[in-house]
């Protein structure tokens, strides 16, 4: 077995000591197991591949090189960890799987989670809103929409922070229809964008709903933040509504299909049903909408998607 | 026409314990994801495995969202589990720690068929007796 042993140079405190196993992908368990064994308390792998659930997902291609399995050292020491690597790499991996090689490398210490949140900018939403992180400077906000009202958006793990095509589709649409004081619900609110851009923009009430909690909680502090009252659950749409006369519904076109008569449900006659997330090859969407007793009304849509905006007669 | 897929990152982590320090950091960070948000997430999803490491393999896209799916502990865990053992051969070839039944192989293989992004439970299990050999696991 090859063992390639990359020089760590001048190590400083702004390096971790990453030590990687080069091998073949149906090694990647008892490789990461001899990691663990000597005191890893995590290991990444990458070189994988697997398909990905979504009928919106281009997958990725099937990979064919060797896999990397790496893990984190502590410096003093990192020699010795190697060298222990090695050794059951020969042993335990090459007999079985075939050729192995370890290596330590500089990985930089970097804040990640800062890193995120800076690169994240303030940027136009609909025209006369801008959405924001709480981190943004004036200059920034003015910057992304001169005059604009902000909506302060916190990034996190919720969808909806203004950077996707059907979070954009999907208020713009709704915003077309939206009167003074309306009453509106939000199914699968992510971080709340919709309903509180609605409420920005003169709804009189808000219903928001997620069946992930931390999505509820987003959307609670997105109308905190923003001063907004509105009431977020996290569960599903109850079944028996109060019907609204404007619904928001950004998520997918096969997660919205079989939801689309609760949906019509939720919807007062002669109010609107704004379904986004769904793609635009997507061409029997709309029939189905009909099937469930709502007409599509018109379309908004931006790159691959659209958001269609459906009365109830 | 769709959303592209610009990463997979598989990440081995103790339950309920990411952080965004090395190796999520380190895994996820080049990509520019949110990994307070994974980190949250993941742990939120595996509190109740505390003690057990949970595989999880995230999907990075082009706009650099994500999603991530949980998978079972790993094959070298369940199998030292099966064969009542606490640590591998530090020899395989020669010493022989333990013993685990064709049955419970298929069994695991069934179970991490998608992890080991096999295409047939034969190949799984291929991938699972191989794993149990490096760890000087007869296979009865």
């Amino acid at each position: 077995m090859a063992i390639r042993v990359s020089s760590v140079g001048s190590r400083t405190r702004s390096a971790d000591i990453c030590l990687e196993v080069t091998c073949s992908p149906q090694a990647v368990e008892a490789v990461a197991e001899i990691l663990r064994e000597l005191g890893s308390e995590g290991v990444g792998i990458d070189g994988l591949s697997w398909p990905v659930a979504g009928d919106d997902v281009a997958q990725a291609p099937q990979q064919r090189g060797p896999a990397r399995v790496f893990t984190i050292v502590p410096q003093e020491g990192a020699t010795a960890i190697l060298r222990a690597v090695r050794e059951q790499l020969r042993r335990r991996v090459v007999p079985v799987f075939g050729g192995a090689q370890a290596a330590l490398r500089e990985a930089p210490r970097e804040d990640w989670v800062e890193n995120y949140r800076r690169s994240v900018r303030p940027a136009p939403l609909v025209p006369g809103i801008v959405v924001a992180p709480p981190w943004a400077s004036e200059g920034e906000i003015a910057a992304a929409g001169h005059g604009a009202r902000v909506l302060w958006i916190e990034p996190g793990a919720a969808f909806g922070t203004g950077d996707h095509e059907s979070t954009r589709t999907t208020l713009r649409a709704g915003l077309r229809v939206l009167r003074a004081g309306d009453d509106v619900i939000d199914l699968g609110c992510g971080t709340g964008i919709l309903g509180a851009a609605a409420l920005l923009e003169g709804a009189g009430s808000l219903r928001a709903y997620d069946l992930d909690l931390l999505a509820a909680e987003a959307a609670r502090r997105t109308l905190r933040r923003n001063g907004l009252r509105g009431r977020v659950r996290h569960g599903a749409l109850p079944l028996r509504a109060r019907a609204a006369d404007l619904v928001f519904a950004n998520l997918s076109g096969s997660a919205l299909r079989p939801l689309l008569p609760s949906l019509a449900r939720a919807v007062r006659p002669g109010g609107h049903a704004v379904l986004g997330g769904v793609l635009r090859a997507d061409e029997t969407f709309a029939t189905a909408c009909a099937a469930a007793g709502l007409r599509v009304a018109f379309r908004e849509t931006e790159g691959d998607w659209q958001a269609l905006c459906c009365m109830r007669p | 026409m769709s959303r592209k897929v610009m990463a997979q990152v598989k990440l081995q982590i103790p339950a309920g314990k990411a952080t965004p320090a090395p190796p999520v950091g380190t895994a996820l960070g080049p990509h520019g994801i949110n990994i307070m948000g994974f980190c949250k997430e993941y742990n939120e999803r595996t509190a109740q495995q505390a003690g057990l490491i949970i595989p999880v393999e995230i999907t990075v896209f082009e706009d650099r969202s994500f999603t991530f799916v949980l998978k079972s502990p790993p094959a070298a865990v369940l199998l030292k589990k099966a064969a009542g053992i606490e640590t591998a051969s530090a020899k395989p070839n020669a010493e022989i720690v333990g013993k685990v039944g064709r049955d419970k192989v298929r069994e695991i293989a069934e179970l991490k068929m998608k992890d080991l992004n096999a295409t047939s439970v034969e190949a799984a299990m291929r991938m699972v007796e191989g794993t149990a050999r490096s760890m000087g696991i007869e296979i009865v």
